[in-house]
């Protein structure tokens, strides 16, 4: 069996309902993610694009022919979950650094080009956390737009919602991250 | 906080976001009935001033350019960084003096001309300046400034043609009105008619170098500066362009232009000519057809540049004679062998100039449309753009849902889909940009609302955009299909769009295409009815209906199109089997009727034409029977009306060929009655006269044979003033067919004969038409052997 045939099968019993082939699932979308991204920026790019990492992921990873729609928009929130890994973890890494840690981590980018952030994920990080202590749909909505670039319609489809609602709570969840990042 | 607590939060906010502005603040206070903390929560939560990219930029941004932008260049003030390439920066800026929008292209400060290669430079840019055409982009000025040269060019909104061809699946706000590859051409060769008139050859000619502009005009970018690219590189031998290296041996001044693009002459070092632009057009003309780079797309530097050298790149086949003609003929090895700007651009001309030639291009190939965006490329926030084009995108399929669920059905009904033809086009414009990707998640969904769009058009007359508009959706749709050949739904939805584009194309006469798109459908039909009970099937779609409607339908079209081709053998085969599939579905499934209806009166219609007397009653009269069912079920369905009017001019034709008149007579009256009925619910419809002329006309040949002459002369005489001014506006082979016939009965002769060579030119050859071209001795008519009667 191909790796791609292996992933396509643990998505199917992902979707099936076996936790455990999601374990196995996002350490190979994690580090293709990754490679990704530092492709993307290492060829000059000044912004992640975070749908078109996705695709590109899905395009590498998995048997295309032996999935529908409802696998790849599984796929894609699956993704958009793990993108919100690499990009915080990631965040957090280069942080440290600055602050002279010693530890030798991976960066995406291995030379030192200046970055910024629309928003500070680390502190975007536990405003998720808190949210999904009370609404965690509303931080789903969140990680599927921000990190994962799905389109209300997408997301809509993925959390079995109407895209009206998803407006709605995406304006909701806007400002309410707003407020608390600005606390 | 408790989740109930914030839901609670949540439905208070998203409702007042709802609400316009001034009538929010009001509707809290009144929603949190006078719990404090409640609005107060609410109320700092919309008061927190918050970024408009606040999450909607990416997560992760890189600070791409150290380098300042400059404030000042000359008298030039810089607004932004338009891009930055091999030879140096392009900005974005204002001309204070001259009070116009110019774009400043600062060379790198290594790369400056010595002074005979900048009066050289000079030389040609003065050219350049001198055309003053609209296909080129202007050179305004060219001085030095600490050291760089820079040079100010004409300011141009809008993106490369490469861009556009990529981005051409893409949805985007601003959608304007696509371009058709053929005028993209066009622009092109006449700007390079005009230069290499002039003695000035681009050089360098690519995608990346034409600009298709917001207002939906063209120009070409560098124009000549491929020459000083390659004197730069002459200067700085210390670091050649990287493709250099691969032609060690060849004289590096000459190596100008972009591989891929570049022409065999250039690849071998020979100095590049006007024909080496032709070349170049070669290669976009093929790529503007085709929507693919002529190329393999991993092709290496290396290989590219073989390919050039060898002169080999393989024109699709796919292609119309005369553009496949012209790209071998632009693509030739020998630069003396090419035509001239000026000879391509008639060839260009020619093959747009042609209607009948083009209709045929639109269904036959691949239309590359490409959509011009406003400043798309340069905005700042690329993702309050995005945004928009979501937003555009749900407004635009709540637009089209409305309009084919709603309102759709109820004009198409009436016969007044016209009404939707603005929509239409604004709904074209956005599906047209729909990719695979969102194809495929609606399970072809778009494809279908363009196959309706293209009804629209197709019922208002634009056979032309109808064609070009189902062609998109066919090629989406087959997309789909091939990567999901067993998804029923995809397979259903592809085949109702082989039908509605074989309706279409019947009524475009494209007949070969008629019976391939229906011969398609059928096979698919087959498959979705294989092993089921006649007119049965599953209850969800496509459902029982939808299956045998498919399968029965494409049988009648794919007959038809032989049948008016006169190939009356092959209809017969397929309508005799098609019989004998719809009877019992019909039988079973009332619905398909109507299927079973027009099969039998297509068989009917073709042993008429074939003169096959014996068989012709029986089926003619099941049609009559069903169709009289139906009527009488739907008196009030305009449609049911004309058909049933159409049957009785056809009972009343096969019992006067039958000899039994006082029958024919009976049919012909009670037409008549039916007929005005049908005018009177609708006295413009073109359609529907001619059906009640066809019917005055069935009943004025009885009338002759019984001997009241007066009263068939009097029918001549009304239905050619009924159908003389349909049929002189409108060159439609019924009306025309219509015309002849009351012409011939009034003895009209010298005129029938004008209709006939129209008519034979068209290939029209019903039995009735033929019998009176013989019987008048007609010889402008096109008569055959039927060869059936024979065998």
């Amino acid at each position: 069996m191909t790796d791609k045939q292996q992933l396509t099968l643990m998505l199917k019993q992902w979707q099936a309902g076996d936790q455990a082939a999601l374990d196995q699932l996002i350490p190979q979308v994690y580090q293709e993610l990754r490679r990704l991204a530092k492709l993307q920026l290492n060829q000059g790019k000044n912004s992640i694009q975070c749908t078109e990492l996705i695709s590109e992921a899905y395009l590498k990873l998995v048997d295309i022919n032996a999935m529908d729609w409802q696998d790849r928009t599984h796929f894609y929130s699956m993704a958009a979950r793990t993108m919100r890994r690499v990009l915080v973890d990631r965040y957090r890494q280069r942080n440290t650094n600055k602050r002279g840690n010693d530890l030798t981590l991976q960066t995406l980018v291995e030379e030192d080009t200046q970055q910024t952030h629309a928003v500070e994920l680390d502190a975007l990080e536990d405003a998720l956390l808190k949210l999904e202590q009370f609404d965690p749909e509303l931080a789903e909505i969140v990680t599927l737009k921000f990190y994962g670039g799905l389109s209300h319609q997408e997301i809509a489809g993925v959390v079995g919602s109407s895209e009206r609602t998803i407006r709605r709570d995406w304006s909701v969840a806007r400002l309410w991250l707003n407020r608390e990042l600005n606390a | 906080m408790t989740p109930e607590r914030f839901k609670q939060i949540k439905n208070i906010l998203a409702d007042t976001l709802d609400l316009p502005l001034e009538e929010q603040h009001a509707y809290m206070a009144e929603r949190c009935q006078g719990d404090q903390a409640l609005l107060v929560e609410v109320q700092s939560l919309l008061a927190a001033e918050i970024g408009e990219d606040f999450l909607i930029a990416p997560p992760l941004q890189v600070e791409s350019d150290n380098e300042e932008i400059p404030t000042q260049i000359g008298r030039i003030k810089i607004d932004q960084l338009l891009a930055a390439g091999g030879m140096g920066k392009v900005y974005a800026g204002h001309d204070e003096l001259l009070k116009r929008q110019v774009a400043v292209k600062v060379l790198h400060s290594n790369q400056q001309l010595s002074p005979e290669q900048r009066a050289n430079f000079l030389n040609e840019a003065q050219a350049l300046s001198s055309l003053q055409h609209p296909n080129i982009c202007q050179i305004y000025d060219f001085f030095t400034e600490q050291g760089k040269d820079i040079l100010v060019l004409e300011y141009i909104d809008g993106i490369t043609l490469s861009q556009a061809l990529k981005d051409q699946t893409q949805i985007h706000p601003n959608i304007r009105p696509q371009i058709q590859p053929l005028m993209v051409a066009k622009k092109i060769l006449m700007a390079l008619t005009t230069a290499h008139e002039s003695g000035i050859v681009h050089r360098d000619l690519k995608p990346d170098n034409i600009m298709m502009t917001t207002s939906g005009g063209l120009k070409i970018l560098d124009f000549g500066l491929a020459k000083m690219g390659s004197l730069l590189n002459q200067n700085k031998a210390s670091e050649p362009a990287p493709y250099i290296n691969e032609l060690a041996a060849v004289d590096q001044t000459q190596v100008a232009g972009t591989p891929g693009y570049m022409s065999p002459e250039q690849a071998q070092g020979v100095p590049a000519s006007a024909a080496t632009d032709l070349w170049s057009f070669g290669l976009i003309l093929c790529e503007l057809l085709t929507g693919t780079k002529p190329y393999p797309p991993e092709a290496t530097t290396h290989e590219l540049l073989e390919r050039a050298r060898l002169g080999e790149f393989q024109v699709p086949k796919k292609l119309p004679r005369d553009v496949s003609h012209l790209i071998n003929a632009l693509l030739n090895p020998k630069p003396q062998h090419r035509p001239s700007a000026r000879a391509a651009l008639e060839a260009v001309n020619r093959i747009i100039d042609k209607p009948k030639r083009r209709l045929k291009i639109a269904a036959v190939m691949l239309l590359v449309s490409i959509t011009i965006l406003s400043g798309w490329k340069y905005t700042h926030d690329l993702n309050l753009q995005r945004d928009k084009a979501i937003e555009a995108r749900n407004q635009a399929e709540d637009l089209v849902e409305f309009m084919l669920h709603d309102l759709y059905t109820g004009l198409r009904a009436v016969g007044r889909t016209e009404l939707l033809q603005s929509t239409a086009n604004k709904a074209l414009q956005y599906y047209d940009n729909l990719n695979d990707d969102q194809i495929e998640q609606k399970k072809g969904m778009p494809a279908i609302a363009l196959m309706q769009i293209a009804e629209v058009l197709g019922d208002k007359g634009d056979q032309e955009q109808a064609l070009s508009t189902l062609n998109t959706a066919i090629t989406k749709l087959q997309r789909l299909y091939q990567s999901q050949p067993d998804d029923e739904l995809i397979m259903y939805r592809m085949a109702d769009a082989y039908i509605k584009a074989a309706d279409i194309l019947k009524i475009a006469g494209e007949l070969e295409l008629t019976k391939q798109y229906a011969g398609a459908a059928t096979q698919i039909g087959k498959q979705l009815t294989a092993g089921l009970i006649p007119g049965n099937g599953p209850t969800t779609t496509p459902d029982a209906t939808d299956r045998w409607r498919i399968y029965l339908r494409s049988i009648y079209l794919h007959a038809d199109g032989h049948m008016r081709l006169g190939e009356r053998t092959e209809a017969l085969v397929l309508l005799e089997q098609g019989v004998v599939d719809a009877i019992p579905a019909a039988n079973n499934n009332a619905k398909l009727k109507v299927n079973l209806a027009d099969i039998q009166f297509k068989l009917c219609n073709t042993y008429y034409d074939a003169n096959m007397i014996d068989k012709l009653l029986k089926p003619c009269l099941a049609t009559y029977v069903m169709d009289r069912e139906l009527y009488e079920s739907n008196p009030s369905d305009f449609q049911v009306l004309q058909y049933f009017v159409g049957d009785h001019s056809v009972i009343a034709n096969v019992y006067r060929k039958l000899e039994q008149l006082d029958e024919s007579l009976a049919y012909a009256t009670a037409g008549i009655a039916l007929g005005e009925q049908l005018i009177q619910r609708d006295p413009e419809n073109e359609g529907a006269l001619n059906e009640y002329v066809t019917v005055i006309l069935a009943l004025g040949r009885v009338q002759q044979l019984l001997g009241l002459t007066q009263e068939s002369q009097q029918s001549f005489n009304r239905a050619l003033d009924i159908i003389g001014p349909i049929a002189a506006d409108q060159e439609e082979i019924s009306y025309m067919n219509s015309h002849f016939t009351a012409l011939v009965f009034l003895q009209r002769l010298d005129q029938a004969k004008e209709v006939a060579k129209a008519l034979s030119a068209r290939n029209f050859m019903r039995r009735d038409y033929q019998d009176l071209c013989v019987k008048y001795d007609i010889k402008e008519c096109q008569v055959d052997a039927l060869k059936e009667q024979q065998s």
